[in-house]
């Protein structure tokens, strides 16, 4: 060994030792974090780790070309929008954001490895897991409603090409139509979203076939969420169009007769039905036992998002089974989104961990083609509980909808698109 | 032992060398700045935008100053200042944790 041999070799055990103690040098290792799912949680949570721990390598597994956002998706339904309007490309996304995007479908997690294995047959590794699923639908709890009746009585509780064939069901219907909408029993995705359907849906039949009728039957008790500017909007504006019918729940779907039977009695026939159907976390989760929840839905410690069903893997968005109080929306799924990319970057960095956070909410609601209602609320986490809870005197709802805060509805929805995707369009 | 001595000369160097990496790479800036701030700033973006530099009338924040950030987040806090939804907002925070974010958002011309 020559001297030039041993002094590379003592700098290379020097390194070792280094690295062997020093939890800086660890985190230069270039953690590999993977986040499924380029909602309004993954797309967040790949962003933010990026942001708050420039030396992570982020993978984010996304199938789908466009991001499509769901909260004023129900604005296409009388033409305000377009599907357009409410994209952004992953691709543009991922190269702005130094992301690595795999465009692919998870099949399976395994924990245990710490590997997950893609619809291609690629198996992919991770450090950290973060999986963003959103919801699936429980056909299940609907008796009758197969493929052929899926197809009749559209749902558009996912942003895009339903949401465009719901639209355009509607418009092609003769004035005197009934159109009829099915609310599930909660909780499900946006607990104001199909009140904001109704009221646009009245809005279209007013101003362009004023002689139908659109038949809201409700799985739950009640109006779940701004229920009173609900109530005053319809009377005020859509009399005689709109009509509420709670404790509907479905016993039979019949898509040949386009007709559901209910359990509290009596069958509707329609001419157009707009199913929403009972909710759980997505297929992804259930079927990796994430759903530790009742079967449906994931428990996460609230601090991390980490799943309690395993180590590393941390859920967000939907699909977790929330604090009492929490909704399951966009803004709740990109506030935990931050929440999980701070609470990895602090543990991989071996920093102090945030041991109070507070995330927040605010969900606007269209009633008419320009004005809209909000409810907002702030959420701290209890260390006595363990859970997030609606901070008492903060939050609350609109005095009444109106003009202003549908400015700031479309203004909300610019900025936390460019908060979670980024300002690219297609 | 000329060698030897030459050996242990190239470890210093490379232990100088890493040292000073650590100092100048591995121990990252936001290291040291508090992620409890910087978490909850981050959550005020999704409607105030990336440092506070949001699209349309009202909303941005970035080009104010500290104690102008601080008087309308406290008043909205107190009530004094009423708006559509801030001041539902701003009594989800205490007066410290406003203050700290009035601090934040300042930073941003």
């Amino acid at each position: 060994m020559d001297r030039r041999q041993f002094v590379s070799l003592a700098a290379q055990a020097s390194v070792l030792a280094v690295a062997g103690s020093s939890p800086f040098l660890r985190a230069q290792s270039r953690p590999n974090v993977v986040v499924i799912g380029g909602g309004f949680g993954g797309a967040t949570a790949a962003r933010y780790l990026r942001k708050f721990y420039p030396q992570a390598q982020v993978t984010l597994i996304e199938p789908q070309p466009y991001f499509v956002s769901c909260p004023m998706s129900n604005r296409l339904l009388h033409g305000a929008i377009g599907l357009k309007d409410l994209s952004r490309p992953y691709a543009g996304f991922a190269s702005a954001n130094g992301l690595q995007w795999i465009q692919d479908r998870v099949n399976t997690i395994n924990a245990a490895k710490k590997e997950l294995t893609l619809a291609s047959g690629k198996r992919v590794s991770y450090d950290r897991l973060i999986v963003s699923p959103g919801v699936d639908f429980d056909y299940a709890a609907l008796p009758g409603m197969d493929a052929a009746a899926r197809a009749k009585m559209p749902h558009a509780w996912k942003a895009g090409q339903e949401t465009v064939a719901l639209r355009d069901r509607l418009h092609a219907l003769p004035d005197g139509a009934t159109i009829a909408m099915h609310i599930p029993k909660a909780p499900y995705r946006c607990p104001p979203g199909p009140y904001e359907r109704a009221s646009l849906i009245g809005y279209y039949l007013k101003s362009r076939k004023p002689k139908s009728k659109l038949l809201v039957f409700d799985a739950n008790p009640e109006i779940l969420s701004k229920k009173e500017l609900f109530q005053k909007t319809w009377k005020t504006q859509y009399s005689g169009l709109v009509e509420y019918l709670p404790n509907a729940d479905i016993a039979q779907v019949d898509g040949a007769q386009n007709e559901i039977e209910f359990k509290i009695g009596g069958k509707v026939k329609a001419d157009l039905w707009n199913v929403i159907p009972p909710q759980r976390a997505g297929e992804l989760a259930i079927n990796n036992g994430l759903a530790n929840v009742n079967n449906r839905w994931c428990g996460v410690d609230f601090l991390s998002y980490e799943s309690t069903a395993f180590q590393d893997v941390h859920v967000i968005g939907d699909s977790i089974s929330g604090s009492p109080g929490m909704p399951k929306s966009g803004h709740m799924a990109n506030q935990e989104g931050k929440v999980a990319a701070a609470a990895i970057t602090q543990e991989l960095l071996q920093l102090p961990a945030v041991t109070e956070p507070v995330i927040a909410n605010t969900c606007y609601s269209f009633v008419t083609k320009n004005d809209a209602i909000h409810v907002a609320a702030v959420y701290r986490y209890s260390a006595e509980t363990k859970q997030m809870v609606a901070v008492k005197g903060a939050g609350g709802l609109s005095d009444a909808a109106s003009t202003l805060e549908g400015v700031y509805a479309m203004a909300w929805l610019t900025n936390i698109l460019d908060d979670t995707i980024g300002s690219v369009t297609a | 032992m000329v060698n030897v001595f030459k050996i242990t000369f190239s470890n210093l160097r490379i232990a100088a060398a890493l040292s000073i990496f650590c100092a100048g790479i591995a121990l990252p800036s936001y290291a040291q700045t508090d992620m409890n701030v910087r978490l909850m700033a981050a959550t005020c973006q999704s409607c105030h935008g990336k440092e506070g530099r949001a699209q349309g009338v009202g909303l941005r924040l970035s080009g104010q100053s500290e104690e102008e950030l601080e008087r309308k987040l406290l008043g909205y806090r107190s009530g004094q200042i009423k708006g559509t939804v801030m001041h539902q907002h701003a009594k989800g925070y205490t007066e410290a944790e406003l203050k700290a974010l009035a601090r934040h958002f300042a930073q941003f011309k």
